[in-house]
């Protein structure tokens, strides 16, 4: 355990500075928090999370494959800054490729195309729709890239992740419960289908999952309802949009805002469970 | 013996260290005291090592996984024994 911790520290102090700067490039003229830098920063520790399990599960994990991981998993959204389509991955590759071409000559033209592939297909729902057979293929780069991307639709981040994409992408309010829900059970469903074998990993995930899907059962109940309350999802989603979709706030602005303004419980535990989430950056040095 | 606990349980506990106690901590384990640093959430893994600490994405600032409770342990006696005297 101890050896593949250096390994991964060894690997995150060569190249993160370097990939946050990339990103802090890419993403300086667009505004959109549910997919940005700290998204990247997220799925990375997802990622990584996932290795160490399937290290602990008695996987071997190499220096490449680490490697190839963290550079996909920075990339994976980064053609959002082109379109905001679900087909975004092809110009995330785009990036990717230029990323690749410039800094990284030591890695082999098959381990870059493996990279490219990943960023391209990491949302392709015919990737995560094959069923991991022998334990080696959760070792696979497509998959653990994709996965760790669904993991962070989980959660309190998930819901505002979830509402301002889907307001962004023009789907309707009315529409939305229904379209996440959808969406997240085939996110949860390729998890379990790849990765039920980590039992302890796999409960900590379903009780996020939870978490996210509760909250749109409850704001669909809310929309068909017609509900006022200021005490409930809708109004929770109401802030998200105003801040996030109409002003074009940081999520941070968000949370600050809703937490000065807000006194009703629901709205006050949900924005505080959501700045608890977002630390979790915090913890990681970007030198 | 593996410990799984939030990343802000886990500052709580070190913010209720009075000073010194990391030092305290590392003489008693033989370690150096960058190690204990980074068992709370500290990344100076040039000097201290990677000690078995590894943060995922959830609740509460994030999950923590502790390989060993040893210097958790430690920090909980420490913690009791300063409010017994207070």
């Amino acid at each position: 355990m101890e050896t593949l911790l250096n390994t991964i520290h060894k690997i995150e102090d060569k190249h993160l500075y370097l990939l946050y700067s990339s990103l802090n490039t890419i993403f300086k003229d667009t505004r959109l928090p549910s997919h940005d830098l700290q998204h990247h920063i997220r799925v990375w520790l997802h990622c990584r999370g996932l290795m160490i399990e399937l290290h602990k599960a008695g996987l071997s994990i190499d220096e490449t494959l680490i490697e190839k991981a963290l550079i996909a998993c920075f990339f994976h959204d980064t053609g959002l800054t082109v379109t905001l389509d679900e087909q975004h991955g092809y110009s995330s590759a785009q990036f990717c490729k230029n990323y690749l071409e410039n800094h990284l000559s030591i890695l082999t033209n098959a381990e870059k195309n493996e990279i490219i592939t990943a960023v391209e297909l990491h949302d392709d729902k015919s990737v995560k729709a094959k069923p991991v057979t022998k334990p080696d293929e959760m070792l696979q780069l497509n998959l653990l890239v994709s996965t760790a991307d669904d993991l962070d639709a989980l959660g309190f981040i998930g819901v505002f992740r979830y509402i301002e994409i889907y307001l962004k992408r023009g789907i309707d309010l009315k529409e939305l419960p229904r379209k996440v829900t959808h969406n997240l059970r085939n996110r949860f469903t390729s998890f379990t289908n790849a990765y039920s074998s980590l039992h302890r990993y796999a409960d900590r995930q379903r009780l996020r999952y939870h978490e996210t899907i509760d909250f749109f059962t409850r704001l669909e109940a809310d929309i068909s309802e017609n509900s006022n309350s200021t005490d409930s999802p809708l109004h929770v989603t109401k802030i998200l949009k105003q801040k996030l979709v109409v002003e074009s706030s940081s999520i941070d602005e968000t949370i600050t805002y809703a937490l000065k303004t807000q006194t009703a419980p629901y709205p006050s535990s949900f924005f505080t469970k959501l700045r608890s989430e977002l630390e979790v950056t915090t913890a990681i040095p970007i030198y | 013996m593996t410990k799984i606990i939030t990343f802000n349980e886990l500052r709580r506990v070190k913010d209720n260290l009075p000073d010194g106690s990391m030092q305290i901590i590392a003489d008693r384990l033989n370690m150096n005291v960058e190690a204990v640093r980074n068992y709370f959430g500290g990344t100076n893994y040039k000097e201290g090592g990677t000690v078995g600490f590894h943060l995922e994405p959830g609740p509460d600032g994030g999950i923590v996984t502790l390989d060993d409770t040893t210097i958790l342990d430690m920090a909980y006696e420490i913690i009791a024994k300063t409010k017994e005297i207070a």
